[in-house]
Formats: C-alpha cells, structure tokens, sequence
C-alpha cells in the first residue's frame, strides 16, 4: 500500500507533466509502477507524450526524493488520497483533468458530494461579504459542504459562514498543504482542517505562485455540483472558476450587485450569458437535482424571536438599508440630534438588527428567512 | 583697561546673568573670546570691529580678551556681540564704565552698526526684572516681547551709535511699555472657526466632548476628508488661554525666536503640527544646546500630529512621557532641564496605507497585511492615551447633509468651559489633575458612578460588540464628559453608548 502512494506521489512530482499527460499515461501503462519502470522507448510512443517529456520523466523520476515527502507528510499528519483510492472525491473524478494526487489535512467525507463552490473576488464590499457568508452559512444548515479557496475576501467569508453553522467546509489551495497562504488566514486554515478539509494537489511546500491559482480552480469546481460567483470584477479568478464549472458541466450561479460598483462587472456579465441568478439558497437548491432529492425540502430553521424596538429605534431602522450610511445621514434623516443617536444605534446593534462597519457607516443586518 | 559689562543667557526656558568682561592690554594685535563660546560668539569679533569702525568710533587694534563669566556654562548665538562691542568701546575709554554697568544688554550687530533681533528676550527680562540695573537695553524688534514684563525699564535701541550715545548720556531714550491688558485681549481672536466647517455633525460633537474633557484624539478618515481642518479648529473651542497661560507659552516660544517683532503675547492657544519627519529631538526637546521640542511649544494647547503611522517608531515612543506628566526632562551630565509640555495630542491617520479603506467611492488597493502592518505601527501603550477615535468620512457625505454655517466656535466653547468648571469643582484638591482626561483608576472608581441601566448597557456592549477591555476605563472616563457637558451627575446609559462610539478601533471593525 505504503509502495503504491509511493509511485502515485513519484508520479506526481514528476515535472514537466500535469494532470493531462499523467491521465495519458495511466490510460497507456495501467499503473503509475508501470510508468515509471517504463524506458525511454516505451515512453515515447504514447500518443501526446514527445521525445522530450519522455526524456524529462526519465531525467526527473531517478532524482525525486520520495521519501523525504513521505516524513515530511507523516510528520505534519497530513493524508493523501490518491486517484485510484475509494474515498477520492467523485465529483472530482469525472472532470477531464483530476489531479492525481490530492494532499489532505482533515477529512473527506463521502458527504462531501453534495458540495457548492462559493467564489469571488479578493476585495469585496461589505455587501459582497455579506452575501457570502449568508449563502453559504444557508447551504451548510442545509448539511451542503461548501467549497472554497481560502482567499481574502469572499473565499474567506465562505468558509467562516459555513463554519458558523457548525457545516462542512473545503479549502481548496494553491500552494503546499503546509502553508497557509495568505497568511492572516492562519486561524480559519486551522478551523477548516479540524472540521473540515484542506486540499491541494501540489506537493508539500509547494510556494503560492501565481500559475498554481488558475489549476486550483477547476478543483474548487470539480469537487462541487456548481459554483456560486459572489463579487467578480471582469478579469477576477472566480471568472476561471465559473468558466471550469462549465467545462465541466457543472451550475454556475451569479449573485447581482450594485451596477455602479466596477466589481460587480463579471458576475453581471455571467448572468447575461445565461448563469443562474441567485438571491438565496433555494435559487441554487431548486437547480441542483440531487440537491432537492437529498436535501429536506424545508431547510431546519433557526427559530427568530421577534425583537421589539422602540419608536426611536424604528425610526432610525427605516432610515438604514443594505448599502452602509454615515452616522451624520442617519442623524439628519431620522431627525434625531447627532448626540442623541449614539445610544439609539448602539441598541439596535446589541439587538442584531443593525451593524456598524468602518468610518462609522452602518447598515441593515438582513432578516433569516 | 578692564570693563564689565552686564548680558545674560538662557538655560532651559529661565535665564541667567552673563558678565562680558573685556580687557585690553598692548601687545601683538590679538583678539581672544573665552567662556565656552560657540561659533556665532567666536565670530561675533568680525561683526563687533566692523560695527565699531562703521559707526565712526576709534580702535587700534591691540591684545583684546573677552571673558564671558561663568566661564564654566556654554554660551550660544550672537546677542552677546552688542555688549562686547560696548565693553571695549569702555575698555578704550569710548564710553562711561559706570553707566554700562547699570544695564543688561542684549542684540546682534551687523557690520553697519544697526542691531538686529534675538532669541529668547522674555525669561531674560523675567530675570532682569529682579536683578539690581536700571534697566535692560535691547534691540528695537524685540521690544513688545520685552515690555510683556512689567515694573521693569525696557530700553529698545536700532543701532550702536544711539546705545552709546545713550549710555555717555548724549541722548535720552525713553522707555517702551505697553498695556499687557489690551495686547492680550488684542490677541485673542482665532483666525478660523468651526462654522467654516460644512456638515460632519458627528466629528464636530465629538470634538466638542474632546476639548471638554481635555481627551487626547485619534482622527481617521480618508485623504481629503478634512481631518486636518478640523483638528486646526480645535484650539478655538478650548477654554479661552488665561493671561498666566499664555505667559509661560510665550516664554518657551521666546526662547526659539517665535515671537514675532509685531506681537508681544501669544493670546491663543498654540497649534503645533510637526512633519512625520521630525526626529525624536525635535519633537521632546534636547541638543547640545538643550532647546524646548515640538511638545514644549504646545504647552498649554494643541500637538497635532498629521499622518500618526508614518513618525518614527521612536518619536512616538518618546511622546509617552510628556503625555504622562506633562513636563520634559532633559537630563545631561552638568545639569538637569525641564520643560513644561502639558498638551493636548490631536493625531490624525488614514485607514490603510492608500487611504481608502472603507470608501465606496474609491477601491482600497492595500492587501490586510499591509493594513495590519501600517496599524501596528502606533504601539498599544501610546494607543493606550488616546481616550477617543474619531471617523471623519469621506467627502461625498459632507456634500450629502453637509450645510454651511452651523455652529460658531464660541457656541460651542460656552459649553465646553462649562463642562471644564465643573471638573475644576471635581479636582479642586489634586494637584495635578484639571480634566477628565488626567484620572487614574481610583479617581475613576470614585467619580464615575453609573446609572443602573448604564452598567448593564455596558456589560452588554463588552460582550455583545466585542469591546476589548482596555477600552473600559477609557469609556468610562469619556462619558463622564460627556455627562458633564449635560451638568450630570451620574452617568447614564446615553452617555455610555456615545461614549463607546468613540472607540471603533477597538471593535474590529477596521480589520
């Protein structure tokens, strides 16, 4: 078993082939022993694999370290699944260019098909968060594992809404297992590879180089049953992530935003060429098949008491949408004296109706529903 | 032949008395300054034979030494080259002996024999005041500065001829007062006021609650918000500067030559901003010639302190002291100084690196670490002082409910003096506590009393809104300000929750 993972790492650490060619391979040889017991000649008539990439397997396979890898694994108590175990994710399987390797640091479960992607861009507005969290803290009380990319931004509050709830979350990396990349997400890293899973093709130690990004896309669609797009400006990653969800026949769903805002650009132009637009979780369970065959069709609600507010506080919440508004606004438009409205807001917030975020701007909380 | 003439020098912000005693005996032509001079005084000997020569008197050049007594403390600037240039006019015998010993003299003299300006012409006249002459002679521009001192005969002078004249009494000078009363009053006027400033209600009553309690600020908001406008206006709501006051403010200002020919007083409270490239001397006072800081210069008003993150990390290491106890001490081997630098400390920042953190109407461009990075450089005991944070939006908010002509600043210093009677009342009996702003814990225990709705109010907020706990006693503190300003005497729940809407940056929220 131990000789098995072997030659899947070897293979998979070859350089100079990807998930593509490794595919070929397995096709032509049946087994990664095969291939790297393989000579040049055999090699080299594979169909797609040329003299030279037959050369660099050759040259590469007889420096790779396997078992420095395997201490290195071991040691920081990470597992790997490999592309002909039983628990590697199906989802994944099916896509044209699985990865055949996949380094873990937690648990996949076989619940974990029942997947959603929630992507967007790494410089959100609060909206945008919002959005995010929401969705995906709705997906996991409905006992949908939610699939993200540990990003800034919206990837980060993907996971934190689905850890919220208790659910099931995926990162999906672009570097090592071993690092967390960016590194202020060091505590959420930890929270999703206790309660969930941390997952990366790329070797340990690998560095969050800009190529790995686009590769580790199509995993974060491959693993789900569709992507949600949350914010996109027109050139953003989670763009590559919609496009791989098509490639792969999975949903693409895109929330809309603020026209004004540039970084509501991609999302808006996925919704014109026909994505799903989403405005809660049932947009996307109603979509998804076997979504609606194994979800409950009532989602388990949170029970919400009725808050009471005062005629003051009434009067500030009307003022208050989703878009943040200054204190100085709130206090003209509410017609309440600017030393006055401190204490009005601070109940309101006490009572979770209303939240305060950056340069004293604050905004409506969103009811459950 | 030996004359002594009468000066005096600065140390620290009081001044002492110099004796210029010059002797002039035959010999090789020679002329020698001793008494720990520095450069300007050495070359004050090239002015000095120019002047005398310019101004038609005689000199042979012969063996001149000049003594500047106590020979044992270093001597700075040229004020010192007008009663050198007297003593060997009286070494010479150009000019009575007796007369010139009756008199302090000050002024630097150009070669054409006129007197020019000098530094620190308050303390000197402070001291000469007591001192046994008739009276201090000095140069005409530093002639208000001088008379801010009464019961003492200020003798302005333009050029050497007329000081000579004066002294060998060819000539009467009379001598210059000034009725301090009136010149104070004269000077009271701020220049710019809070009605000036369009919208940003919340800023201006949370400046309001600043000036009251004597609370040092923290301003964040974005470029061009007008955290600079509206820190500069803050000195116009403080309580009006007292005569006392303004007295030891313009003595430290004297003593950097900041007091200008025309003015006599400083009759409003100072507004300091040093750029973030001041080193930690300039700021805190010190060199080899101890001169008073930035910190000195705003006794008894504002430091403001534009771009907080981007001083050195040892500048705003060394602010903590003077912020504490409100004076300077600069220790060096001879001699300890101290300056008083009791301040109120304005500081102002942007929310991230590019400055538009939080905007809607502009993309923040900076990655969370750099933002981090960026706050992380206002250490947690200097952040520790700074009683209120205030958020200062960006403009399209001003230009949404902002109205020109809202309240004047002498509206709004009614009742910030109001609120400051009360807590003179309160802290009658310590010594070193006027405001709020100075209570430690056990004055807090003892004068912030909550209303019963208050306490759990701010119970819930600690739990609830995830206030750190060296919050507390600051909330405290600033709502018995603000309970003040309403003439409270126990704090309710109202002003508990305006005063932790003063505290954003211990929420979280900018991260």
């Amino acid at each position: 078993m131990t000789d098995n993972i072997e030659s899947w790492l070897a293979l998979s650490m070859i350089s100079g082939i990807g998930a593509t060619r490794c595919q070929k391979l397995l096709r032509h040889f049946g087994s990664p022993q095969a291939i790297l017991g393989a000579n040049l000649n055999e090699l080299q008539h594979v169909a797609g694999i040329g003299e030279y990439t037959a050369r660099q397997i050759v040259y590469s396979r007889d420096k790779l370290d396997i078992q420095k890898e395997i201490a290195r694994i071991k040691k920081q108590k990470i597992s790997v699944v490999t592309f002909s175990d039983d628990n590697y994710p199906a989802n994944l399987k099916s896509i044209f260019d699985p990865p055949i390797v996949l380094y873990v640091k937690g648990k996949l479960l076989p619940e974990d098909r029942i997947a959603i992607a929630v992507v967007g861009t790494r410089r959100p507005t609060t909206y945008g968060k919002m959005v995010a969290e929401k969705l995906s803290r709705e997906l996991a009380e409905r006992e949908v594992t939610v699939v993200s990319g540990l990003a800034r931004g919206i990837d980060s509050s993907a996971h934190k809404g689905a850890l919220s709830c208790g659910g099931r979350t995926i990162a999906v990396l672009g570097c090592g297992v071993d690092i967390c990349y960016p590194p202020e997400n060091r505590a959420l890293f930890d929270e999703i590879s206790e309660r969930g899973a941390v997952v990366s093709e790329f070797p340990m130690g690998t560095r969050p180089e800009k190529i790995n990004f686009p590769l580790r896309n199509r995993i974060i669609s491959g693993l789900s049953l569709g992507a949600v797009i949350v914010e996109a400006g027109h050139r953003s990653g989670a763009l590559i992530t919609a496009e791989c969800a098509l490639e792969q026949g999975r949903e693409v769903f895109a929330v809309p935003g603020n026209i004004f805002n540039l970084g509501t650009k991609g999302t808006h132009s996925l919704i014109k060429q026909g994505a799903k637009l989403v405005e809660n979780c049932e947009d996307i369970v109603e979509e998804i098949r076997c979504l609606r065959d194994v979800l409950p069709v009532s989602a388990p609600m949170k029970s919400v008491s009725e808050v009471k507010l005062s005629p003051e506080e009434e009067k500030v919440y009307n003022v208050l949408s989703f878009e943040p508004v200054h204190i100085d606004f709130i206090s003209k438009q509410s017609g309440i004296s600017i030393n006055r409205i401190s204490p009005v807001l601070m109940n309101l917030e006490i009572k979770g109706k209303i939240r305060q975020v950056a340069g004293k701007m604050f905004l409506r909380i969103p009811e459950a529903q | 032949m030996l004359s002594i003439g009468l000066s005096s020098a600065v140390l620290g912000i009081e001044a002492y008395p110099v004796k210029v005693e010059v002797d002039i005996s035959s010999g090789l032509p020679h002329f020698s300054t001793v008494g720990l001079p520095d450069t300007a005084i050495r070359e004050s000997k090239n002015r000095v034979l120019a002047a005398i020569k310019n101004s038609g008197y005689e000199f042979s050049m012969k063996r001149i030494t000049v003594n500047l007594a106590p020979a044992a403390v270093k001597k700075e600037g040229p004020a010192f080259d007008l009663p050198i240039a007297l003593g060997i006019l009286a070494a010479s015998g150009q000019l009575s002996q007796d007369r010139l010993q009756r008199y302090i003299v000050l002024g630097e003299l150009s070669l054409d024999g006129s007197v020019r300006k000098v530094k620190g012409i308050l303390p000197i006249a402070l001291a000469a005041r007591e001192a046994d002459v008739d009276g201090l002679i000095i140069p005409e521009r530093n002639r208000k500065e001088a008379s801010v001192v009464e019961r003492l005969n200020v003798f302005p002078v333009k050029n050497l001829k007329e000081t000579v004249d004066f002294l060998n009494e060819r000539n009467e000078l009379s001598s210059f007062s000034i009725d301090l009363e009136e010149e104070f009053e004269d000077r009271r006027n701020y220049e710019i006021d809070f009605a000036d400033v369009k919208g940003q209600e919340y800023a201006k009553r949370a400046l309001e609650v600043a000036a009251s309690g004597g609370h040092n600020i923290l301003l964040i908001g974005p470029p061009g918000s007008g955290k600079t406008m509206l820190a500069k206006r803050l000195p116009s709501i403080l309580p009006a500067i007292t005569l006392d006051e303004a007295l030891e403010t313009t003595k430290i200002h004297s003593v950097i030559g900041l007091i200008s020919s025309g003015s006599a007083i400083v009759g409003t409270r100072p507004f300091r901003s040093p750029h973030h490239t001041i080193s930690d001397v300039a700021l805190i006072g010190g060199g080899s010639f101890p001169r008073p800081g930035e910190v000195s210069l705003a006794h008894n008003g504002i430091l403001f302190l534009d771009e907080l993150p981007e001083f050195h990390r040892n500048v705003l290491e060394v602010l903590r002291q003077p912020i504490e106890d409100g004076v300077v001490t600069i220790a060096r081997v001879s001699t300890a100084l101290t300056y008083p630098a009791k301040f109120m400390l304005a500081a102002a920042m942007n929310p991230c690196p590019c400055g538009f953190y939080g905007d809607s109407q502009r993309e923040c461009t900076c990655t969370p670490f750099q933002i981090q990075k960026y706050r992380a450089k206002i250490s947690g005991p200097l952040l520790d002082r700074i009683d209120m944070h205030i958020e200062v939006p960006p403009v399209k908010y001003q230009e949404l409910v902002g109205e020109i002509g809202g309240e004047s600043s002498l509206t709004i210093r009614s009742r910030v003096q109001m609120a400051r009677d009360i807590q003179k009342g309160r802290f009658k009996k310590f010594k070193s506590i006027y405001c709020n702003a100075h209570m430690e814990a056990k004055h807090i225990r003892k004068y912030c009393i909550l209303e019963k709705e208050a306490e759990k109010l701010l119970k819930d907020a600690i739990e609830r809104l995830g206030l750190s706990a060296r919050a507390y006693d600051r909330v405290l503190k600033v709502s018995r300000t603000i309970a003040d300003l309403e003439a409270k005497e126990k704090i309710g729940s109202h002003h508990i929750a305006e005063a932790i809407q003063y505290r954003s940056l211990d929420r979280n929220l900018w991260m």
